[in-house]
């Protein structure tokens, strides 16, 4: 029976442009309040056209991420040349969310799933939680995230968004989280997917001010 | 074909290297009614010859939807056929539920293929007596599979399987160039014309024959008497202009198990 989780990353923000999805995530590993681990990737190549982000439990992902090279594996041995899309990969682990919050055993992780539905020609977003809630949207965010960035995301969001107007609107969602959650980082991960082409960035360091009165002289 | 010492079970090898019991569940499907598949560029099309056991009695159903996206023709035990099309069906369900959209048809044939195997080395569960020709259109396109009790399977472009069935397979031999550019209303024609060489006397008719047609953006339906109407008249006038004479309506004698002659 789980009861709370111990290795944990932060909020992860995506939303789709015209042609592609993009997610972004810090790379912090958080032991409760210290900051511990500094370059926790926290997106990755699910499949050969899907992208998966995760928050909450490290090693609990870590788990995920086997099935998913077993899930791959398999597709491999069925030498049809058909392998998991996005949708594919978004509802399978939502029925295996559920299915261990059944058994009051959850995967502690809110997953973020982003790619190109070939099977649709159309890019795809969507998330579960932690208890198999699923659904696809527009733009999506988890944790601190759906309270702070999607208001932003959400008012930003058109759907001829360019890829580099769906990155500045990511990344300024990135720099409020860092401002305001108390267990994010400055350095972040971007990924997009678009139609037979996906790219995990390496990480960034975002500029942030913090030079205010109110900080640099605090009032007595 | 005759008895033979290693007969006994399916887990026994004759020296020749054949399993019997295998083969005499082959042999099941052999005697089931008729049953053929063609495919084109965009469509498969299924037909079966019906067989009614009593002249009071409705003809036997052998074609079955299992899902939008794919279905089945049979030869051989219905009710063993009735068993693997329930298997098939809730597989089919599952998966849509856990992924999102409808089965790969090749990967349930190999399950069902594999279903065939398992009773081929086992002591406790005897063969399916039962052929399936399951139609499927996926991403990559129209597939006909031919599934048969050893737990062997193939992908065909047009087969034939049961009584007679080597009249429809000869005619689809001979047409086959015609069949990827077909349209879907030539392509049941073809359909109806091979399962004629293997009705041979008997006269197709709404009642006795089964039809089904799946491909893009169709899906599986096992077609209605009405639907049906006009192809059959379309066959049976060319039969009868052929024939230079007046096509009797027959249906084929029955022995007393209410198998065919």
């Amino acid at each position: 029976m789980t009861l709370y989780p111990t290795v944990t990353g932060s909020s992860v923000v995506a939303c789709k442009y015209n042609g592609g999805v993009i997610i972004a995530c810090d790379t912090l590993g958080s032991y409760g309040s210290l900051a511990k681990f500094k370059d926790l990737r926290r997106v990755v190549k699910a499949n050969q056209s899907t992208l998966m982000a995760f928050d909450g439990e490290v090693s609990d992902f870590q788990l995920v991420e086997r099935y998913l090279r077993d899930i791959a594996q398999e597709d491999g041995f069925h030498d049809d040349g058909i392998f998991q899309g996005p949708k594919d990969t978004l509802t399978h682990f939502s029925r295996v969310m559920y299915q261990r919050r059944s058994k009051m055993n959850p995967l502690w992780n809110n997953l973020v799933v982003g790619g190109w539905e070939d099977s649709e020609d159309r890019p795809f977003l969507g998330t579960t939680d932690m208890i198999g809630t699923m659904y696809e949207d527009n733009v999506v965010a988890t944790g601190l995230g759906m309270h702070m960035a999607l208001p932003m995301l959400r008012a930003g969001w058109r759907e001829d968004l360019t890829e580099a107007e769906a990155r500045e609107l990511i990344l300024e969602t990135m720099k409020v989280l860092f401002y305001r959650d108390a267990w994010s980082l400055n350095r972040i991960v971007v990924a997009t997917c678009v139609k037979g082409d996906m790219k995990i960035d390496e990480p960034m360091e975002m500029e942030t001010q913090w030079r205010y009165q109110a900080y640099i002289k605090p009032p007595q | 074909m005759n008895r033979s010492n290693y007969d006994g079970d399916v887990a026994t090898w004759s020296p020749e290297g054949k399993l019997f019991q295998v083969e005499y569940a082959r042999e099941a499907v052999k005697q089931g009614s008729a049953a053929l598949g063609l495919t084109s560029k965009t469509h498969v099309v299924l037909a079966a010859l019906k067989r009614s056991h009593h002249e009071l009695s409705s003809h036997t159903e052998k074609v079955f939807e299992i899902d939008s996206n794919m279905g089945i023709a049979i030869a051989g035990l219905t009710s063993d056929a009735r068993a693997l099309a329930t298997y098939m069906r809730v597989e089919c369900l599952n998966h849509r539920f856990n992924h999102g959209h409808p089965m790969i048809t090749g990967r349930l044939v190999g399950q069902v293929a594999t279903k065939h195997q398992q009773r081929t080395m086992s002591v406790s569960s005897r063969p399916y007596g039962v052929g399936l020709l399951v139609a499927g259109f996926d991403r990559n396109g129209p597939h006909l599979y031919e599934t048969d009790p050893s737990g062997l399977y193939t992908e065909y472009h047009a087969i034939a399987i049961g009584s007679r069935s080597q009249s429809a397979r000869t005619y689809m031999e001979r047409h086959l160039d015609s069949f990827p550019e077909a349209s879907m209303e030539e392509l049941i024609h073809h359909a109806l014309r091979a399962l004629q060489g293997s009705a041979n006397e008997t006269t197709l008719t709404v009642e006795n024959v089964s039809l089904a047609v799946v491909g893009k953006g169709v899906d599986f339906k096992v077609w209605s008497k009405s639907e049906m109407e006009p192809y059959i008249a379309t066959l049976v006038a060319e039969r009868g202009a052929a024939q230079g004479e007046e096509v009797i309506v027959e249906d084929i004698p029955l022995d007393e198990q209410g198998d065919e002659q």
